[in-house]
């Protein structure tokens, strides 16, 4: 007997053997092919999870306060986005207790373009540099507002006005008025409004002086408006002008009987005169609180959207349509001769001045026409409205000699009224992407579940590899 | 020297498919499993040969030890149990009979030290790497694995004397 090692030479040498497989180099090579594609395919996946994370997170990060200059001079988006999804939702009151993280730091947005009101949620406001869409919470701003265009922008685009309440348990308790967001500094200054009898005045409608340093506004000093919401309207308008030559803003304040109240529109000039055209009658008051009113003579109906008056204030345009107000005019501009030539005489029926009726082109009657001002070539700048649900709000603007062109519009069908920053309507309206709206729940829950999908993933990988490999072994 | 494309593969394979074969045989004491566990360790290598064409034997012998390791793994609370249960070993007349007897006695493990020392005839380091295990190990193990051929198989007292 040999010694072991012999003895298992002697073992395996007299076995037969199997032959082997003739394939075996073309078997080996697809397995290694499929398993390199298997690595291939399981990296593009991790890639994929690991995109859409970065592509669901790009939000998250916190966008570059400046963006992207699309125009470092300035100019309006041509098109006005709303937000989609939970963001479309989100309302003011959620941004006020924290539930949500919008845009906040008012310095941050810089020179605006367009403002969008959305009644009771967030409002839109649209960069004049880069044409970025935010979403800002306004503190206490009201959602009750439903007529005229209740958060505007001033023509230079550096100031955002909007009415505010704070509610109380009693109407005794409740302040209102006109809040400025200075966009330069971020600050908000507020003005208190109460009506002769000491209670609140509701703001329903504001107007840019052409230059910007005034801000008329027009309101209702309400009988009540507590916690649950304002019950019915005074028996007053009331309006005014704030002054923006100071801190704290002041503004004047005048009383104008209702009367059969049907459409009315306000604006004010540079000088802080403030024009109020309720139904087929002018009044102005002048900053030493003179008050003069004339009857409209020249046109037949109201229906009046906006005022606004051009650069040099002689003519003061309002804007017309169908309001569901007064007596339906048409759709277009009503001008008004305010020049100290033609508004003759003082005290309370001063006589008559005169109207003349422009219709807008090619709109139907459904449409109405809310002027904003005017651009510094002297174009007049409209909000054109449609009848509702039927087509997108646009922002055009009229030339001196009748030339209608539109800058802007809106990506939906929604009546939420616009404000535009008119010294911008000259420049070339910017071309801005679709915004990425903020984070909400569901993304985040999405974003999470990618997350620890990619972390799985790998492990599931290789734990999968291992065992084909184990079971081909085998 | 073996080339790297196909020719060079299948030249090894002529050349030293028998030898493989025969300690896979050693390995496994069943020509079905001995001829998988090579053709699975060729083709391996098959898939790899551009890299490994120049000393492709150590990747091959690495990959049907670690193959019949992990196999053993897999197997040894079921086959391995079963054969434990395999009636006395057979004393037959031929000693190649009874080697392969007594191998069947053993672990996986243990006979895979065996052959890899006594027919392979790897130092103990070598073995140890090959087997992914310690140097250590592979001591205890080659000495538990005579012992249990001793204590198994009395009549090949003489041969395993000899060998240690």
């Amino acid at each position: 007997m040999t010694d072991l090692r012999n003895a298992l030479h002697d073992l395996a040498d007299a076995e037969p053997l199997a032959p082997l497989g003739s394939d075996l180099w073309q078997r080996g090579r697809a397995t290694r092919r499929s398993a390199q594609v298997q690595w291939v395919a399981a990296s593009i996946v991790v890639l994929a999870v690991v995109g859409a994370i970065a592509l669901l997170g790009r939000v998250w990060i916190p966008p570059d306060p400046a963006g992207t200059p699309l125009a470092p001079e300035g100019a309006l988006s041509t098109v006005v986005h709303s937000p989609t999804g939970p963001a479309a939702q989100w309302h003011a009151d959620d941004g006020a207790h924290g539930s949500l993280a919008p845009d906040t730091g008012f310095e941050r947005i810089g020179r605006v373009g367009i403002v969008r009101s959305r009644p009771g949620l967030l409002p839109v406001v649209v960069s004049a540099e880069t044409g970025r869409h935010w979403l800002p919470v306004l503190p206490d701003v009201t959602d009750d507002f439903a007529l005229g265009d209740p958060i505007t922008v001033s023509p230079d685009g550096w100031r955002i006005a909007y009415p505010w309440v704070v509610s109380g348990t009693t109407t005794s308790e409740t302040r209102a008025g006109v809040a400025v967001v200075d966009l330069r500094s971020g600050a908000v200054d507020r003005v208190t409004l109460t009506g002769r009898n000491q209670r609140p005045i509701r703001i329903e409608e504001l107007s840019w002086s052409p230059n910007g340093t005034r801000l008329g506004w027009l309101g209702d000093e309400v009988v009540s408006w507590e916690d649950g919401g304002w019950s019915s309207r005074g028996p007053v308008v009331n309006v005014g002008a704030i002054a923006f030559d100071g801190t704290p803003l002041v503004s004047t304040n005048f009383v104008v009987e209702k009367g059969s109240r049907g459409s009315d529109a306000v604006t004010v000039d540079n000088t802080g005169r403030v024009f109020y055209l309720g139904n087929r009658r002018l009044w102005a008051f002048t900053d030493r609180g003179e008050e003069a009113s004339w009857r409209l003579a020249g046109v037949d109906g109201n229906g009046w959207t906006s005022a606004t008056l051009t650069r040099d204030g002689n003519d003061l345009v309002v804007g017309t349509g169908s309001t569901g107000y007064g007596e339906d005019l048409g759709t277009g501009v009503v001008h008004i001769d305010v020049s100290s030539r033609a508004l003759v005489g003082t005290g309370p029926d001063s006589g008559t001045v005169a109207g003349r009726f422009e219709a807008w082109n090619g709109l139907g009657e459904a449409h109405s026409v809310a002027p904003v001002g005017f651009s510094p070539q002297g174009s007049l700048v409209a909000v054109v409205t449609p009848a509702a649900g039927e087509n997108t709000l646009t922002v055009q603007t009229k030339n001196l000699r009748g030339g209608v062109r539109t800058l802007t519009h809106s990506a939906d069908n929604l009546s939420d009224p616009l404000s535009v920053a008119t010294d911008l309507a000259d420049q070339p309206p910017i071309d801005a992407p679709e915004p990425d709206w903020p984070m909400s729940d569901e993304r985040k829950v999405l974003l999470t579940l990618l997350a620890f999908a990619a972390v799985l993933l790998p492990g599931w990988i290789a734990v999968r590899l291992w065992r084909l490999r184990r079971r081909a072994a085998a | 020297m073996l080339s790297a494309d196909k020719d060079g593969f299948e030249e090894f394979v002529a050349t030293r498919g028998a030898a493989l074969q025969r300690s896979a045989y050693l390995l496994t004491g069943d020509h079905h499993l001995a001829q998988d566990l090579v053709q699975t360790a060729l083709m391996a290598a098959a898939g790899r040969w551009e890299r490994i064409h120049t000393s492709p034997e150590a990747y091959v012998r690495r990959s049907i030890f670690t193959a019949n390791v992990s196999r053993w793994r897999r197997l040894r609370f079921t086959e391995q149990e079963l054969r434990n249960d395999v009636p006395a070993v057979a004393n037959g007349p031929d000693s190649r009979v009874a080697l392969r007897a007594a191998l069947d006695r053993l672990t996986a493990k243990q006979r895979a030290v065996l052959v890899l020392r006594f027919y392979e005839d790897l130092t103990e380091v070598q073995t140890a790497k090959v087997l992914g295990v310690s140097p250590g190990t592979v001591k205890s193990t080659t000495r538990q694995a005579l012992a249990r051929l001793r204590d198994r198989a009395p009549h090949l007292a003489e041969l395993i004397g000899r060998t240690t």
